[in-house]
């Protein structure tokens, strides 16, 4: 996975969630990530890397590392 | 966790009570269950969807698939309900909401959202992060016996202390005093004149005739021609009483509660839905106000959007109180309806998002909230009558 995507997720993330983040934190972690805040987050990565997350894209992404990997699998990076 | 949206079927249903019994036992309000059957018949044209994750329901929404009048042209659009998932008692789960509003735009993607409870729900949130023009459907009510109002209204009833002081008032037959303290009446809360009044026993044909009259002068409104009346009010419902007033209609409830959270043990009146030409709004609801004085309700009640159907209201001697009743549009659907007018990032729009309320069950916002209708703009027609229709009255 691309550092520089990784590194710019977590920033994303922990903007969005008011949260200390790893790649590891996920819903289950991270107290305020709920149903709104993931929407907040999704929204957030499409707006920064201009793409929509497919259905299965999103099913895969339970955690920041995994956001990270499907951004940069979408970049091709 | 690969999931699928599929189209909820009879070998899914001890999937979806399962799915029930995981929301309670994990602590979900008791009203926040998914049909457990695929045929709930509450609305004719209805969709529902479940979210299934290999054999287990994670989540569903139900789709009600409808024409709109825009200005007199018709539309196809959708509503949306429900959408409820597993992500309100298990986080695992927290991306299936945002999943579920995707797929039903992907179905139709003119929809509406009707009710959702109040600006701090997660759905309404959500819509409004999705950039789907918002607001709020005012509530308009008017008291008919302060006496039983003040003993039963279960909002203003929160203290022992308040609850004596409503009760004294009630019995010393300070009611009126009590009410014009809590601004809760206005100097047109006088009973409405006697008026002659035909009850029809359906809308078959001459609501067509209301209909056609009527459509051009909305700017958005589910179609209410007469077959769909009566889909929507059937005959074999004893409950609605159909009124035909000065070139219009109207649709009633008069409803005994027991218990009931908001309105106790109140006989309440419920101007469901109503159409004629704006022009007459005034006339019909005076006729339809005035039939259920006569029934002898303690309360009338109304949800309208329309402009017209607002100051109708107020004619009449309606207050408005704090709603929870929002409507949201689709950008699709508030594009079509009216342009970029209709898009709260507009700035401009005729559904401007409305400020937050800090907690619409609190009575002191009820007072606060009680006020005079002012100010109303609204083309659009939306009323007890859209959506999940009257199922809480």
């Amino acid at each position: 996975m691309n550092e520089q995507v990784l590194s710019r997720v977590r920033e994303i993330a922990s903007d969005v969630l008011q949260a200390d983040v790893t790649p590891d934190s996920s819903p289950e972690t991270i107290e305020s990530w709920d149903s709104v805040h993931h929407l907040n987050l999704v929204l957030a990565l499409e707006e920064e890397y201009g793409f929509e997350f497919l259905p299965e894209e999103m099913d895969q992404a339970k955690t920041v590392g995994s956001l990270a990997l499907v951004v940069s699998a979408k970049r091709g990076v | 966790m690969s999931v699928e949206i599929l189209a909820y079927t009879r070998e899914m249903v001890a999937a979806v009570r399962e799915f029930n019994q995981r929301l309670l036992n994990g602590g979900a309000p008791a009203d926040q269950q998914f049909p457990e059957t695929p045929d709930p018949g509450w609305m004719p044209g209805m969709e529902l969807y479940l979210v299934v994750e290999e054999s287990m329901v994670r989540g569903g929404y139900i789709l009600r698939r409808q024409n709109f009048s825009v200005s007199g042209a018709t539309l196809a659009a959708a509503h949306c309900r429900l959408p409820l998932s597993e992500g309100i008692v298990n986080r695992s789960y927290a991306m299936l909401g945002l999943r579920m509003v995707r797929d039903a735009l992907s179905r139709e993607s003119r929809l509406y959202a009707l009710g959702m409870g109040g600006w701090d729900k997660p759905l309404p949130a959500m819509l409004k992060r999705l950039g789907w023009g918002m607001c709020q459907v005012p509530f308009y009510f008017k008291v008919l016996h302060p006496g039983r109002f003040l003993r039963h209204i279960q909002a203003l009833r929160t203290s022992p202390l308040r609850r004596a002081a409503l009760d004294a008032a009630a019995h010393t037959g300070a009611g009126w005093v009590a009410m014009k303290t809590l601004a809760l009446v206005t100097p047109l809360a006088r009973r409405l004149p006697v008026c002659a009044v035909d009850l029809a026993p359906g809308f078959v044909p001459w609501a067509d005739e209301v209909w056609e009259r009527s459509r051009p002068d909305y700017g958005l409104m589910a179609q209410r021609d007469a077959a769909t009346l009566e889909r929507l009010y059937p005959a074999s419902d004893s409950r609605f009483l159909r009124v035909r007033a000065a070139g219009g209609w109207a649709v009633l409830l008069d409803t005994q509660m027991q218990g009931h959270k908001q309105f106790g043990d109140m006989r309440v009146g419920t101007i469901v839905d109503c159409l004629a030409p704006p022009a007459s709004a005034g006339a019909v609801i005076r006729a339809a106000a005035g039939l259920l004085e006569q029934r002898g309700v303690d309360l009338i009640v109304s949800n309208q959007l329309h402009a017209a159907w607002g100051r109708a209201l107020a004619e009449s001697g309606f207050r408005t109180g704090p709603s929870n009743y929002l409507l949201a549009l689709s950008p699709a659907l508030a594009e079509a309806a009216g342009g970029e007018t209709l898009r709260p990032q507009a700035g401009v729009g005729r559904l401007k998002p409305a400020p937050p309320l800090q907690a619409a069950n609190n009575d002191v916002n009820i007072l606060q909230g009680a006020s005079r209708p002012t100010g109303a703009s609204a083309a659009e027609h939306f009323n007890r009558g859209d959506g999940d229709g009257p199922i809480h009255l």
